[in-house]
């Protein structure tokens, strides 16, 4: 009895854990803060999240939301996260057992930054990220898929940093 | 009872629950040029997953008009901003609730109220108001569609019109938006 007991934990321990395709971005303390930016994220669920994730970064020195004044460099966000649940037959079958099966809860992220400054597009970047969980009762993969969003916002937060650090400003492309 | 019946039983009841969900009708106008990147709020911005699904409809149903080139979510302090709120009015009240006793079948007539509002912002600061009001009865029925949901068609209708009219927001530009609208 012990021994399933114990089998069937670390099977849901390990096999729960989440997974993301795109890996933590390293960005590098103790650089000077980028210019302020103006975001827009076209996304009801994630826009404020995203931005928080920006902020949290600590590479910007302000983001705002709405639209930039002049000069100021603003970044358009097309964010598209699909979650990807078990079909409904399977759902069903889990809440049949009150949720100990565990279940298929993935979040496949898509997100296009385009950086412009006075209405000039100057860059744009493109990540993805897909995070792969499998949540039941007492995990539910909530954390798991702030990071997901956490991940694109730093990644993107890094190569603004980049960016900069290659001392060549970004220049209009046209 | 035999295994007939019950099938027909669960089948009626399928359809029921699955048939009878009122979602919106597309809205009654489409808008010939977009707006300028900009922010629309739905308020409610939700407390309760029926919050979240009416503010889900609202936006979806807004957005599905082809008005917004870009659309950001929340009240920035720059740039054009549409805020859609429900003041309350007035709807189903006691007696319509007393009516669950005969499984809401019994035809119990109420009237209702319905307001809609939408706020435009330039700056943060407000530009201008619309009201709308829908006023009437109806009867609370399981075999009647609440109005609530047509009301919120046609008031939207009219406040995407009025915007269009009312030419607060700029449209997009053909030379310097271009990159905005189509990124791909």
């Amino acid at each position: 009895m012990k021994k399933i007991l114990f089998l069937s934990a670390s099977l849901l321990l390990a096999g729960c854990a989440g997974t993301q395709t795109l890996p933590d971005p390293r960005i590098e303390a103790g650089q000077d803060y980028l210019p302020p930016i103006a975001v827009m994220v076209d996304s009801l669920e994630h826009g404020t999240e995203l931005r928080n994730y920006l902020r949290e970064s600590g590479v910007f020195s302000k983001v705002e939301n709405g639209v930039a004044g002049e000069g100021q460099t603003q970044v358009m966000v097309k964010l598209d996260a699909q979650r990807k649940v078990a079909p409904a037959p399977l759902l069903f079958l889990s809440a049949a057992t009150l949720f100990l099966l565990p279940l298929q809860s993935d979040l496949d992220t898509k997100a296009d930054f385009t950086v412009m400054r006075d209405g000039k597009v100057l860059k744009r970047y493109h990540y993805e990220n897909y995070m792969a969980k499998y949540a039941w009762l007492l995990d539910l993969g909530i954390p798991e898929r702030e990071e997901n969003i956490r991940r694109v916002a730093r990644a993107f937060a890094r190569d603004m940093q980049a960016a900069n650090q290659a001392s060549k400003p970004l220049e209009a492309q046209r | 009872m035999n295994n007939l019946v019950k099938a027909a039983l669960m089948a009626a009841g399928l359809a029921l629950l699955g048939g009878c969900n009122p979602s919106m009708k597309p809205l009654g106008y489409h808008a010939q040029k977009p707006y300028v990147p900009m922010s629309l709020l739905v308020l409610p911005d939700g407390y309760t997953r029926f919050d979240v699904q009416e503010r889900d409809e609202l936006t979806s149903a807004v957005r599905s008009s082809g008005a917004f080139s870009f659309v950001d979510h929340g009240l920035p302090r720059k740039g054009y901003a549409l805020v859609i709120s429900q003041p309350p009015g007035e709807g189903a009240g006691f007696l319509v609730a007393l009516n669950a006793l005969t499984l809401l079948t019994f035809p119990v007539p109420y009237s209702y109220v319905h307001n809609l509002t939408g706020k435009v912002y330039k700056d943060g600061e407000l530009l201008r108001t619309f009201s709308y009001k829908r006023e009437g009865m109806s009867v609370g029925a399981w075999y009647v569609p609440p109005p609530i949901t047509e009301n919120q068609r046609q008031m939207l209708t009219e406040l995407m019109r009025d915007l269009e009219a009312s030419a607060l927001i700029p449209h997009v530009d053909d030379a310097g938006q271009v990159g905005l609208v189509d990124q791909r």
